[in-house]
Protein backbone atom coordinates (compact mmCIF):
# COMPACT_ATOMS: atom_id res chain seq x y z
CA UNK A 1 0.00 0.00 0.00
CA UNK A 2 1.06 3.20 -0.70
CA UNK A 3 1.78 6.40 1.83
CA UNK A 4 0.62 10.04 1.19
CA UNK A 5 2.52 13.43 1.61
CA UNK A 6 1.60 17.03 1.15
CA UNK A 7 3.58 19.61 1.26
CA UNK A 8 1.73 22.95 2.65
CA UNK A 9 2.71 25.89 3.32
CA UNK A 10 -0.48 28.28 4.24
CA UNK A 11 0.92 30.75 1.65
CA UNK A 12 2.95 30.58 -1.57
CA UNK A 13 6.31 31.60 -2.51
CA UNK A 14 8.11 29.79 0.99
CA UNK A 15 9.86 27.79 -1.07
CA UNK A 16 7.39 24.34 -0.99
CA UNK A 17 7.45 23.49 -5.27
CA UNK A 18 11.58 23.56 -4.80
CA UNK A 19 11.09 21.61 -1.95
CA UNK A 20 8.77 19.14 -3.74
CA UNK A 21 10.63 19.13 -6.75
CA UNK A 22 14.18 18.20 -5.17
CA UNK A 23 12.22 15.51 -3.13
CA UNK A 24 11.16 13.72 -6.68
CA UNK A 25 14.88 13.13 -7.38
CA UNK A 26 15.32 12.15 -4.08
CA UNK A 27 12.54 9.45 -4.28
CA UNK A 28 12.89 8.38 -7.82
CA UNK A 29 11.34 5.99 -9.58
CA UNK A 30 9.31 4.95 -6.22
CA UNK A 31 6.52 7.84 -6.29
CA UNK A 32 3.20 9.37 -8.37
CA UNK A 33 3.93 13.17 -8.36
CA UNK A 34 0.76 15.55 -8.19
CA UNK A 35 0.52 19.40 -8.48
CA UNK A 36 -2.63 19.96 -5.92
CA UNK A 37 -1.69 24.03 -6.16
CA UNK A 38 -3.91 24.60 -9.53
CA UNK A 39 -4.47 27.92 -9.30
CA UNK A 40 -0.89 28.70 -9.66
CA UNK A 41 0.58 25.30 -10.69
CA UNK A 42 4.53 25.50 -11.08
CA UNK A 43 5.56 21.87 -10.26
CA UNK A 44 6.17 20.95 -13.81
CA UNK A 45 8.20 23.93 -14.73
CA UNK A 46 10.81 22.50 -12.53
CA UNK A 47 9.92 18.74 -13.49
CA UNK A 48 11.13 17.50 -16.80
CA UNK A 49 7.88 15.86 -18.53
CA UNK A 50 5.85 14.64 -21.47
CA UNK A 51 2.46 15.21 -21.05
CA UNK A 52 1.18 11.30 -22.31
CA UNK A 53 -3.14 12.49 -22.42
CA UNK A 54 -5.35 15.37 -21.35
CA UNK A 55 -8.85 15.63 -20.16
CA UNK A 56 -11.09 18.26 -20.05
CA UNK A 57 -12.67 18.55 -16.11
CA UNK A 58 -16.26 19.12 -16.16
CA UNK A 59 -16.90 21.01 -13.25
CA UNK A 60 -19.32 23.90 -11.65
CA UNK A 61 -22.12 24.65 -13.70
CA UNK A 62 -23.45 27.88 -15.17
CA UNK A 63 -27.07 29.03 -14.95
CA UNK A 64 -29.04 30.77 -17.73
CA UNK A 65 -32.53 32.22 -17.87
CA UNK A 66 -34.18 32.17 -21.75
CA UNK A 67 -35.45 35.97 -21.82
CA UNK A 68 -37.88 34.32 -24.55
CA UNK A 69 -39.49 32.27 -21.37
CA UNK A 70 -39.27 34.53 -18.38
CA UNK A 71 -41.93 36.60 -17.26
CA UNK A 72 -39.83 39.09 -14.57
CA UNK A 73 -41.44 37.53 -11.89
CA UNK A 74 -38.64 38.24 -10.11
CA UNK A 75 -38.38 34.75 -7.91
CA UNK A 76 -35.21 33.82 -8.53
CA UNK A 77 -33.47 36.65 -7.52
CA UNK A 78 -34.99 36.88 -4.16
CA UNK A 79 -33.77 33.15 -3.79
CA UNK A 80 -30.00 33.02 -5.64
CA UNK A 81 -27.84 33.38 -2.59
CA UNK A 82 -24.76 34.49 -4.51
CA UNK A 83 -26.34 37.58 -5.88
CA UNK A 84 -25.71 36.47 -9.45
CA UNK A 85 -29.02 37.13 -10.86
CA UNK A 86 -29.62 40.97 -12.41
CA UNK A 87 -32.69 42.64 -13.58
CA UNK A 88 -32.24 43.89 -16.82
CA UNK A 89 -35.49 45.19 -19.20
CA UNK A 90 -38.28 43.73 -16.52
CA UNK A 91 -36.42 40.25 -17.19
CA UNK A 92 -33.56 38.80 -15.10
CA UNK A 93 -30.48 37.93 -16.21
CA UNK A 94 -27.20 35.64 -14.78
CA UNK A 95 -24.29 36.87 -14.15
CA UNK A 96 -21.97 34.42 -14.85
CA UNK A 97 -18.94 35.44 -12.95
CA UNK A 98 -20.65 35.18 -10.15
CA UNK A 99 -22.51 32.16 -10.78
CA UNK A 100 -21.65 28.93 -8.30
CA UNK A 101 -24.33 27.18 -10.48
CA UNK A 102 -26.00 25.89 -7.07
CA UNK A 103 -29.57 25.07 -9.20
CA UNK A 104 -31.91 27.11 -6.60
CA UNK A 105 -32.84 29.21 -9.76
CA UNK A 106 -34.04 26.52 -12.09
CA UNK A 107 -35.91 24.83 -8.91
CA UNK A 108 -37.44 28.12 -7.84
CA UNK A 109 -38.65 29.32 -11.65
CA UNK A 110 -42.21 29.01 -12.01
CA UNK A 111 -42.32 28.93 -15.75
CA UNK A 112 -38.96 26.96 -16.47
CA UNK A 113 -37.02 29.71 -18.05
CA UNK A 114 -33.60 28.46 -16.09
CA UNK A 115 -30.96 26.02 -17.50
CA UNK A 116 -28.02 25.05 -15.57
CA UNK A 117 -25.13 23.54 -17.72
CA UNK A 118 -22.08 21.96 -16.42
CA UNK A 119 -18.99 23.57 -17.82
CA UNK A 120 -15.27 22.31 -18.72
CA UNK A 121 -13.33 24.69 -16.09
CA UNK A 122 -9.48 23.13 -17.14
CA UNK A 123 -7.53 20.46 -18.43
CA UNK A 124 -5.97 17.61 -16.42
CA UNK A 125 -2.83 16.42 -17.98
CA UNK A 126 -1.27 13.03 -16.96
CA UNK A 127 2.06 13.06 -17.59
CA UNK A 128 5.53 11.47 -17.46
CA UNK A 129 9.03 12.30 -15.40
CA UNK A 130 11.89 10.15 -15.17
CA UNK A 131 11.23 10.37 -11.59
CA UNK A 132 7.73 8.32 -11.85
CA UNK A 133 3.89 9.66 -13.05
CA UNK A 134 3.08 13.20 -12.94
CA UNK A 135 -0.84 14.60 -12.39
CA UNK A 136 -1.39 17.86 -12.91
CA UNK A 137 -4.10 20.49 -14.15
CA UNK A 138 -4.52 24.00 -15.77
CA UNK A 139 -7.90 25.66 -14.74
CA UNK A 140 -9.08 28.28 -16.72
CA UNK A 141 -9.57 31.85 -15.09
CA UNK A 142 -12.63 32.43 -12.41
CA UNK A 143 -12.93 29.21 -11.90
CA UNK A 144 -14.98 28.07 -8.64
CA UNK A 145 -13.74 23.84 -8.76
CA UNK A 146 -10.08 23.78 -7.54
CA UNK A 147 -11.26 21.23 -4.61
CA UNK A 148 -12.51 19.45 -7.08
CA UNK A 149 -10.28 19.31 -9.35
CA UNK A 150 -7.51 18.25 -6.63
CA UNK A 151 -9.49 15.82 -5.40
CA UNK A 152 -9.49 14.61 -9.27
CA UNK A 153 -5.80 14.38 -9.38
CA UNK A 154 -5.54 12.75 -6.36
CA UNK A 155 -8.15 9.49 -7.33
CA UNK A 156 -5.67 9.21 -11.00
CA UNK A 157 -2.34 9.14 -8.70
CA UNK A 158 -4.02 6.99 -6.49
CA UNK A 159 -5.16 4.32 -9.17
CA UNK A 160 -1.11 5.00 -10.82
CA UNK A 161 0.21 3.89 -7.49
CA UNK A 162 -1.76 1.07 -7.17
CA UNK A 163 -1.07 -0.30 -11.09
CA UNK A 164 2.73 0.08 -10.56
CA UNK A 165 2.80 -0.79 -7.20
CA UNK A 166 4.93 3.07 -5.97
CA UNK A 167 5.45 3.69 -2.51
CA UNK A 168 5.19 6.64 -2.12
CA UNK A 169 2.11 9.99 -3.75
CA UNK A 170 3.89 13.18 -3.50
CA UNK A 171 1.49 15.91 -3.45
CA UNK A 172 2.48 19.76 -3.85
CA UNK A 173 0.15 21.53 -2.27
CA UNK A 174 -2.26 24.44 -2.44
CA UNK A 175 -1.66 27.61 -0.03
CA UNK A 176 -4.59 28.78 2.06
CA UNK A 177 -7.42 27.47 4.00
CA UNK A 178 -10.08 26.68 1.75
CA UNK A 179 -11.53 23.72 -0.61
CA UNK A 180 -8.38 23.33 -2.58
CA UNK A 181 -6.13 23.39 0.86
CA UNK A 182 -8.74 20.62 2.28
CA UNK A 183 -8.92 18.41 -0.77
CA UNK A 184 -4.86 17.69 -0.71
CA UNK A 185 -5.11 17.00 2.71
CA UNK A 186 -7.68 14.67 3.85
CA UNK A 187 -6.67 11.26 4.28
CA UNK A 188 -2.97 11.66 3.85
CA UNK A 189 -0.58 10.30 5.85
CA UNK A 190 1.65 13.13 7.04
CA UNK A 191 1.46 16.92 5.95
CA UNK A 192 4.97 18.64 5.77
CA UNK A 193 4.39 21.98 6.39
CA UNK A 194 7.44 24.52 5.29
CA UNK A 195 7.49 27.23 6.87
CA UNK A 196 9.11 31.29 6.70
CA UNK A 197 10.82 32.52 10.05
CA UNK A 198 8.73 35.99 8.90
CA UNK A 199 5.68 37.28 11.04
CA UNK A 200 3.49 36.61 8.84
CA UNK A 201 5.14 33.35 8.12
CA UNK A 202 4.41 31.98 11.45
CA UNK A 203 0.73 33.02 11.05
CA UNK A 204 0.39 31.56 7.87
CA UNK A 205 2.43 28.18 9.07
CA UNK A 206 -0.74 28.69 12.41
CA UNK A 207 -3.14 28.53 9.46
CA UNK A 208 -1.67 25.27 7.95
CA UNK A 209 -1.52 23.20 11.18
CA UNK A 210 -5.00 23.94 12.30
CA UNK A 211 -6.54 23.05 9.28
CA UNK A 212 -4.04 19.65 9.25
CA UNK A 213 -5.05 18.91 12.78
CA UNK A 214 -8.42 19.75 12.03
CA UNK A 215 -8.56 16.75 10.00
CA UNK A 216 -6.23 14.90 12.47
CA UNK A 217 -3.35 14.30 9.61
CA UNK A 218 0.53 14.04 11.38
CA UNK A 219 2.06 17.60 11.20
CA UNK A 220 6.02 17.77 10.24
CA UNK A 221 7.51 21.25 9.69
CA UNK A 222 10.70 22.56 8.51
CA UNK A 223 11.74 26.26 8.05
CA UNK A 224 12.80 27.84 4.45
CA UNK A 225 15.00 30.63 4.81
CA UNK A 226 16.19 29.89 8.34
CA UNK A 227 18.80 32.73 8.63
CA UNK A 228 16.03 35.84 7.69
CA UNK A 229 15.70 35.44 11.65
CA UNK A 230 17.27 33.19 13.62
CA UNK A 231 14.77 33.90 16.93
CA UNK A 232 11.48 33.25 15.48
CA UNK A 233 13.03 29.63 13.77
CA UNK A 234 13.77 28.82 16.87
CA UNK A 235 10.45 29.74 18.13
CA UNK A 236 9.16 27.90 15.53
CA UNK A 237 11.22 24.98 16.59
CA UNK A 238 9.94 25.27 20.19
CA UNK A 239 6.34 25.69 18.94
CA UNK A 240 6.71 21.84 17.39
CA UNK A 241 8.45 20.02 20.45
CA UNK A 242 5.86 21.42 22.76
CA UNK A 243 2.92 21.09 20.37
CA UNK A 244 4.41 17.12 19.54
CA UNK A 245 4.99 18.35 15.83
CA UNK A 246 7.55 16.51 13.79
CA UNK A 247 10.49 19.21 13.43
CA UNK A 248 12.71 18.19 10.75
CA UNK A 249 15.23 20.67 10.46
CA UNK A 250 16.25 23.88 8.54
CA UNK A 251 16.96 25.11 4.83
CA UNK A 252 19.60 28.73 4.58
CA UNK A 253 18.49 31.16 2.09
CA UNK A 254 20.87 29.97 -1.10
CA UNK A 255 20.75 31.73 -4.43
CA UNK A 256 21.84 28.62 -5.90
CA UNK A 257 17.41 27.78 -5.84
CA UNK A 258 16.75 30.58 -7.61
CA UNK A 259 19.87 29.73 -10.06
CA UNK A 260 18.82 26.81 -10.64
CA UNK A 261 14.81 27.54 -11.22
CA UNK A 262 16.10 29.66 -13.96
CA UNK A 263 17.60 26.94 -15.65
CA UNK A 264 13.86 25.49 -15.20
CA UNK A 265 15.32 22.87 -12.76
CA UNK A 266 15.28 21.92 -8.32
CA UNK A 267 18.73 23.09 -7.25
CA UNK A 268 19.36 19.58 -6.17
CA UNK A 269 19.65 19.04 -9.98
CA UNK A 270 21.90 21.60 -10.85
CA UNK A 271 23.74 22.24 -7.14
CA UNK A 272 23.39 18.95 -5.52
CA UNK A 273 26.58 19.79 -3.04
CA UNK A 274 25.36 23.63 -2.44
CA UNK A 275 23.81 24.22 1.27
CA UNK A 276 20.27 24.43 0.20
CA UNK A 277 20.25 20.60 -1.19
CA UNK A 278 22.12 19.54 1.14
CA UNK A 279 19.50 20.45 3.93
CA UNK A 280 16.74 19.47 1.93
CA UNK A 281 18.47 16.11 1.78
CA UNK A 282 18.61 15.44 5.54
CA UNK A 283 14.39 16.82 5.79
CA UNK A 284 13.85 14.11 3.02
CA UNK A 285 15.32 11.47 5.04
CA UNK A 286 14.05 12.19 8.03
CA UNK A 287 10.38 12.58 6.22
CA UNK A 288 10.41 9.68 4.69
CA UNK A 289 11.47 8.00 8.27
CA UNK A 290 8.06 9.46 9.51
CA UNK A 291 5.93 7.70 7.32
CA UNK B 1 -9.61 55.14 -7.26
CA UNK B 2 -9.94 51.41 -6.69
CA UNK B 3 -6.16 50.12 -7.36
CA UNK B 4 -6.02 46.40 -6.27
CA UNK B 5 -2.80 44.75 -6.03
CA UNK B 6 -2.81 40.73 -7.18
CA UNK B 7 -0.55 38.17 -8.12
CA UNK B 8 -0.17 35.19 -9.21
CA UNK B 9 0.92 33.41 -6.26
CA UNK B 10 1.37 34.15 -2.55
CA UNK B 11 4.76 35.48 -1.28
CA UNK B 12 6.02 37.60 -3.82
CA UNK B 13 5.52 40.80 -2.39
CA UNK B 14 1.50 41.81 -2.37
CA UNK B 15 1.36 42.77 1.09
CA UNK B 16 4.30 44.65 0.70
CA UNK B 17 3.38 46.66 -2.23
CA UNK B 18 -0.01 47.76 -0.47
CA UNK B 19 0.68 48.02 3.09
CA UNK B 20 3.63 50.51 1.42
CA UNK B 21 1.36 52.30 -1.26
CA UNK B 22 -1.44 52.23 1.08
CA UNK B 23 1.46 54.64 3.41
CA UNK B 24 3.31 56.46 0.89
CA UNK B 25 0.27 58.04 -0.91
CA UNK B 26 -2.52 60.40 0.38
CA UNK B 27 -5.85 60.31 1.43
CA UNK B 28 -6.05 56.02 1.09
CA UNK B 29 -7.37 52.75 2.46
CA UNK B 30 -6.62 50.25 2.74
CA UNK B 31 -8.81 46.41 2.53
CA UNK B 32 -7.09 43.18 2.59
CA UNK B 33 -9.44 40.53 0.58
CA UNK B 34 -6.72 37.79 0.70
CA UNK B 35 -9.07 36.18 3.45
CA UNK B 36 -7.34 32.95 3.91
CA UNK B 37 -4.16 34.89 4.99
CA UNK B 38 -4.88 38.16 5.59
CA UNK B 39 -1.58 39.62 6.65
CA UNK B 40 -2.03 43.24 6.20
CA UNK B 41 -2.60 43.83 9.77
CA UNK B 42 0.34 42.54 10.73
CA UNK B 43 2.29 45.62 9.75
CA UNK B 44 -0.04 48.10 10.20
CA UNK B 45 -0.25 48.30 14.44
CA UNK B 46 -4.33 47.90 13.53
CA UNK B 47 -6.49 49.79 16.27
CA UNK B 48 -9.84 47.40 16.07
CA UNK B 49 -12.39 49.66 16.18
CA UNK B 50 -15.31 47.57 15.42
CA UNK B 51 -15.33 43.61 14.84
CA UNK B 52 -18.27 41.84 13.20
CA UNK B 53 -19.37 37.91 12.05
CA UNK B 54 -20.10 37.46 9.17
CA UNK B 55 -23.52 35.21 8.72
CA UNK B 56 -24.51 33.22 5.95
CA UNK B 57 -27.78 30.27 6.49
CA UNK B 58 -26.96 26.84 6.81
CA UNK B 59 -29.04 23.81 7.02
CA UNK B 60 -29.73 22.14 9.94
CA UNK B 61 -30.77 18.64 9.73
CA UNK B 62 -34.48 17.86 12.21
CA UNK B 63 -34.44 14.48 12.17
CA UNK B 64 -37.63 13.59 13.26
CA UNK B 65 -39.94 15.53 10.46
CA UNK B 66 -37.24 13.64 7.87
CA UNK B 67 -39.09 11.02 5.59
CA UNK B 68 -36.04 9.64 3.92
CA UNK B 69 -37.59 10.70 0.74
CA UNK B 70 -34.25 11.62 -0.65
CA UNK B 71 -35.25 14.47 -2.45
CA UNK B 72 -32.40 16.97 -0.93
CA UNK B 73 -29.42 14.68 -1.35
CA UNK B 74 -30.75 14.76 -5.09
CA UNK B 75 -30.69 18.79 -5.37
CA UNK B 76 -27.36 18.97 -4.15
CA UNK B 77 -25.17 19.95 -6.45
CA UNK B 78 -21.88 20.15 -4.52
CA UNK B 79 -22.21 16.64 -2.93
CA UNK B 80 -22.27 18.29 0.75
CA UNK B 81 -25.55 15.58 1.64
CA UNK B 82 -26.04 12.08 2.32
CA UNK B 83 -28.51 10.09 3.12
CA UNK B 84 -27.68 7.34 5.52
CA UNK B 85 -30.20 4.75 7.18
CA UNK B 86 -32.94 7.41 7.74
CA UNK B 87 -30.52 10.33 8.62
CA UNK B 88 -29.15 12.87 6.29
CA UNK B 89 -25.51 13.85 6.75
CA UNK B 90 -24.58 17.41 6.39
CA UNK B 91 -20.53 17.64 5.07
CA UNK B 92 -20.04 21.14 6.44
CA UNK B 93 -16.91 21.66 4.65
CA UNK B 94 -18.38 20.76 0.57
CA UNK B 95 -21.99 23.12 1.15
CA UNK B 96 -22.24 26.27 -0.77
CA UNK B 97 -25.15 27.73 1.64
CA UNK B 98 -27.28 28.11 -1.47
CA UNK B 99 -30.24 27.17 0.32
CA UNK B 100 -31.85 24.93 -2.25
CA UNK B 101 -32.50 21.71 0.21
CA UNK B 102 -34.35 23.57 2.01
CA UNK B 103 -36.57 24.96 -0.80
CA UNK B 104 -36.57 21.38 -1.64
CA UNK B 105 -37.45 19.26 1.33
CA UNK B 106 -41.23 18.48 1.58
CA UNK B 107 -41.64 17.99 5.18
CA UNK B 108 -39.17 21.48 6.39
CA UNK B 109 -36.56 18.67 8.00
CA UNK B 110 -33.86 21.31 6.89
CA UNK B 111 -34.42 24.88 7.92
CA UNK B 112 -31.76 27.42 7.53
CA UNK B 113 -30.05 29.13 10.41
CA UNK B 114 -27.44 31.58 10.07
CA UNK B 115 -23.70 30.19 10.62
CA UNK B 116 -20.46 32.19 11.01
CA UNK B 117 -18.18 32.08 8.35
CA UNK B 118 -15.72 34.46 9.46
CA UNK B 119 -14.95 38.16 10.96
CA UNK B 120 -14.73 41.48 9.34
CA UNK B 121 -12.67 43.95 11.11
CA UNK B 122 -12.27 47.90 10.65
CA UNK B 123 -9.21 49.81 12.53
CA UNK B 124 -7.19 52.48 11.92
CA UNK B 125 -3.76 51.83 11.59
CA UNK B 126 -0.28 53.21 11.38
CA UNK B 127 -0.66 56.89 9.50
CA UNK B 128 -4.17 57.02 10.91
CA UNK B 129 -4.88 54.86 7.71
CA UNK B 130 -8.38 52.29 7.50
CA UNK B 131 -7.62 49.35 7.72
CA UNK B 132 -10.26 46.25 6.36
CA UNK B 133 -9.48 43.00 6.57
CA UNK B 134 -11.30 39.96 6.37
CA UNK B 135 -11.00 36.45 8.30
CA UNK B 136 -12.22 33.04 7.23
CA UNK B 137 -12.80 30.40 9.58
CA UNK B 138 -10.74 27.14 8.20
CA UNK B 139 -12.31 24.74 5.92
CA UNK B 140 -14.91 27.22 4.94
CA UNK B 141 -15.86 27.54 1.02
CA UNK B 142 -18.12 30.69 1.44
CA UNK B 143 -14.61 33.43 0.92
CA UNK B 144 -16.41 35.25 -1.72
CA UNK B 145 -19.57 36.41 0.31
CA UNK B 146 -16.64 37.62 3.25
CA UNK B 147 -14.76 39.47 -0.35
CA UNK B 148 -17.77 41.05 -0.94
CA UNK B 149 -18.15 42.59 2.69
CA UNK B 150 -14.51 43.78 2.70
CA UNK B 151 -15.16 45.29 -0.42
CA UNK B 152 -18.54 47.20 0.28
CA UNK B 153 -15.27 49.41 2.60
CA UNK B 154 -13.71 50.62 -0.61
CA UNK B 155 -14.12 54.63 -0.60
CA UNK B 156 -14.77 56.32 -3.64
CA UNK B 157 -13.65 59.85 -2.83
CA UNK B 158 -10.32 58.39 -1.52
CA UNK B 159 -7.65 55.79 -3.45
CA UNK B 160 -8.44 52.11 -2.06
CA UNK B 161 -6.05 49.47 -2.14
CA UNK B 162 -6.71 46.22 -2.41
CA UNK B 163 -4.73 43.36 -0.94
CA UNK B 164 -5.97 40.52 -3.28
CA UNK B 165 -5.74 36.65 -2.90
CA UNK B 166 -3.24 35.19 -4.76
CA UNK B 167 -4.15 32.40 -8.38
CA UNK B 168 -6.73 33.36 -10.54
CA UNK B 169 -9.41 31.13 -9.40
CA UNK B 170 -13.01 32.64 -8.28
CA UNK B 171 -11.67 34.59 -5.22
CA UNK B 172 -8.79 36.60 -6.92
CA UNK B 173 -11.88 37.62 -9.28
CA UNK B 174 -14.31 38.52 -6.64
CA UNK B 175 -11.48 40.75 -5.11
CA UNK B 176 -10.04 42.59 -8.21
CA UNK B 177 -13.82 42.68 -10.27
CA UNK B 178 -14.53 46.40 -10.43
CA UNK B 179 -10.87 47.56 -10.15
CA UNK B 180 -9.95 50.64 -11.93
CA UNK B 181 -6.37 49.92 -12.19
CA UNK B 182 -4.33 46.49 -11.25
CA UNK B 183 -0.81 45.86 -10.15
CA UNK B 184 0.24 42.67 -10.36
CA UNK B 185 3.62 42.00 -8.56
CA UNK B 186 5.77 39.50 -9.76
CA UNK B 187 9.37 37.88 -9.25
CA UNK B 188 11.86 37.89 -12.04
CA UNK B 189 11.95 33.96 -12.08
CA UNK B 190 10.38 31.34 -14.37
CA UNK B 191 7.34 30.61 -12.12
CA UNK B 192 6.92 34.43 -11.42
CA UNK B 193 6.59 34.53 -15.32
CA UNK B 194 4.63 31.53 -15.44
CA UNK B 195 2.22 33.35 -12.65
CA UNK B 196 1.93 36.77 -13.95
CA UNK B 197 1.27 35.64 -17.47
CA UNK B 198 -2.25 33.87 -16.00
CA UNK B 199 -2.89 37.37 -13.57
CA UNK B 200 -2.74 38.89 -17.38
CA UNK B 201 -5.17 36.57 -18.88
CA UNK B 202 -7.60 37.03 -16.16
CA UNK B 203 -7.77 40.76 -15.99
CA UNK B 204 -8.13 40.78 -19.88
CA UNK B 205 -11.30 39.01 -19.44
CA UNK B 206 -12.51 41.24 -16.75
CA UNK B 207 -11.06 44.56 -18.62
CA UNK B 208 -9.00 46.25 -15.99
CA UNK B 209 -6.03 47.62 -16.98
CA UNK B 210 -2.90 46.50 -15.46
CA UNK B 211 0.86 47.04 -14.70
CA UNK B 212 3.17 45.59 -13.44
CA UNK B 213 5.60 45.22 -10.58
CA UNK B 214 8.67 43.49 -9.97
CA UNK B 215 9.78 42.80 -6.54
CA UNK B 216 13.25 40.95 -6.05
CA UNK B 217 14.12 42.75 -9.24
CA UNK B 218 18.24 42.21 -8.74
CA UNK B 219 17.24 38.31 -8.32
CA UNK B 220 16.43 36.13 -10.98
CA UNK B 221 16.33 37.27 -14.43
CA UNK B 222 15.01 40.01 -15.33
CA UNK B 223 14.67 39.95 -18.98
CA UNK B 224 12.17 37.16 -18.72
CA UNK B 225 9.78 39.72 -17.51
CA UNK B 226 11.10 42.79 -19.31
CA UNK B 227 10.52 40.95 -23.09
CA UNK B 228 7.09 39.84 -21.67
CA UNK B 229 5.74 43.36 -20.94
CA UNK B 230 7.12 44.26 -24.21
CA UNK B 231 5.55 41.79 -25.81
CA UNK B 232 2.13 42.01 -24.32
CA UNK B 233 2.33 46.08 -24.05
CA UNK B 234 2.11 46.12 -20.46
CA UNK B 235 3.98 48.76 -18.62
CA UNK B 236 6.60 47.89 -15.48
CA UNK B 237 5.49 50.34 -13.30
CA UNK B 238 8.32 49.58 -10.62
CA UNK B 239 11.06 47.50 -9.67
CA UNK B 240 11.90 46.75 -6.45
CA UNK B 241 15.70 45.48 -5.54
CA UNK B 242 15.74 42.59 -2.97
CA UNK B 243 17.82 44.02 0.10
CA UNK B 244 18.77 41.04 3.25
CA UNK B 245 18.27 44.30 5.49
CA UNK B 246 14.81 44.92 4.27
CA UNK B 247 13.83 40.78 4.40
CA UNK B 248 14.94 40.92 8.11
CA UNK B 249 12.96 43.62 8.91
CA UNK B 250 10.05 41.93 7.16
CA UNK B 251 10.39 38.85 9.35
CA UNK B 252 10.17 40.55 12.36
CA UNK B 253 7.01 42.61 10.93
CA UNK B 254 8.25 45.96 9.94
CA UNK B 255 7.62 46.83 6.13
CA UNK B 256 10.37 50.05 5.83
CA UNK B 257 9.94 50.76 2.65
CA UNK B 258 7.48 53.95 2.56
CA UNK B 259 10.67 55.19 4.97
CA UNK B 260 12.42 55.55 2.21
CA UNK B 261 11.62 59.16 0.69
CA UNK B 262 13.12 57.69 -2.19
CA UNK B 263 10.88 55.39 -2.68
CA UNK B 264 8.11 57.33 -1.63
CA UNK B 265 8.72 59.66 -4.75
CA UNK B 266 8.27 57.01 -6.90
CA UNK B 267 5.37 55.75 -5.60
CA UNK B 268 3.86 59.27 -6.24
CA UNK B 269 5.11 59.19 -9.87
CA UNK B 270 4.02 55.89 -10.32
CA UNK B 271 -0.02 56.76 -9.24
CA UNK B 272 0.91 59.60 -11.84
CA UNK B 273 1.37 57.53 -13.83
CA UNK B 274 -1.31 54.99 -13.28
CA UNK B 275 -3.71 57.71 -13.48
CA UNK B 276 -2.10 58.83 -17.06
CA UNK B 277 -2.83 55.60 -18.36
CA UNK B 278 -6.14 55.62 -17.16
CA UNK B 279 -7.39 58.76 -18.65
CA UNK B 280 -5.77 57.96 -22.07
CA UNK B 281 -7.91 55.34 -23.45
CA UNK B 282 -5.68 54.66 -26.31
CA UNK B 283 -3.07 52.99 -24.56
CA UNK B 284 -5.36 51.12 -22.14
CA UNK B 285 -6.66 49.97 -25.48
CA UNK B 286 -3.21 49.30 -26.74
CA UNK B 287 -2.83 47.20 -23.74
CA UNK B 288 -5.89 45.40 -24.27
CA UNK B 289 -5.01 44.79 -27.71
CA UNK B 290 -4.72 40.71 -27.33
CA UNK B 291 -8.28 40.36 -25.44
CA UNK B 292 -9.48 36.83 -25.67
CA UNK B 293 -12.63 35.86 -25.85
S1 LIG C 1 -27.42 28.60 -10.25
FE1 LIG C 1 -27.40 29.33 -8.12
S2 LIG C 1 -25.77 30.85 -8.13
FE2 LIG C 1 -26.27 30.51 -10.27
S3 LIG C 1 -27.78 32.07 -10.69
FE3 LIG C 1 -28.91 30.24 -10.12
S4 LIG C 1 -29.29 30.50 -7.93
FE4 LIG C 1 -27.68 31.94 -8.46
S1 LIG D 1 -37.94 32.80 -11.63
FE1 LIG D 1 -38.03 32.33 -13.81
S2 LIG D 1 -39.63 33.66 -14.60
FE2 LIG D 1 -39.10 34.43 -12.58
S3 LIG D 1 -37.59 36.01 -13.00
FE3 LIG D 1 -36.46 34.14 -12.62
S4 LIG D 1 -36.19 33.22 -14.64
FE4 LIG D 1 -37.72 34.79 -14.86
S1 LIG E 1 -27.43 24.51 1.28
FE1 LIG E 1 -27.04 23.96 -0.85
S2 LIG E 1 -24.93 23.26 -0.82
FE2 LIG E 1 -25.60 23.26 1.30
S3 LIG E 1 -26.33 21.19 1.61
FE3 LIG E 1 -28.10 22.41 1.02
S4 LIG E 1 -28.24 22.11 -1.19
FE4 LIG E 1 -26.20 21.45 -0.59
S1 LIG F 1 -35.74 16.13 1.45
FE1 LIG F 1 -36.33 16.39 3.59
S2 LIG F 1 -37.55 14.59 4.02
FE2 LIG F 1 -36.48 14.14 2.14
S3 LIG F 1 -34.60 13.12 2.81
FE3 LIG F 1 -34.10 15.26 2.67
S4 LIG F 1 -34.46 16.03 4.73
FE4 LIG F 1 -35.48 14.06 4.63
Amino acid sequence: MYKQLTIMSGKGGTGKTTLTASFCRLAQGRIVIVDADVDAANLHILLEHKIEKSEEFIGGAIAYIDPEQCTGCGECFQRCQFDAIRALNGKYIVSERECEGCGVCELVCPVDAVTVKKESVGKLFHSITPYGRFFHAQLYPGGESSGQVVTLLRERAEDAAVAEHKELILIDGPPGIGCAAVASLTGVTKVLVVAEPTVSGWHDMLRAISLADFFRVGICVCVNRADINPELTSQIEQFCRENQYQFLGTIPQDDSVIKAQLKAQSVLDVYPDSPASRAIENIFNAVIQEL
Amino acid sequence: MILSIASGKGGTGKTTLAVSLALALDNTVLLDCDIEEPNVHLFVQPEIRNEQRVEVPAPRFIKERCTGCGKCVEFCQFNALALIKDEVLIFRHLCHNCGGCTIVCPENALPAEMVEIGRLYKARGLGGIDVIWGAILPHQVRGTKLISEVKKNANPSAITIIDCPPGTAHPMVKAVDGSDFCLLVTEPTLFGLNDLKLSVETLRLLDIPCGIVVNRSNLGNIELIEDYARKENIPILMKIPYSREFAEAYSRGTITLAQDSQWVAQARQMLQTITELRSHPQRTQQTQQTKRT
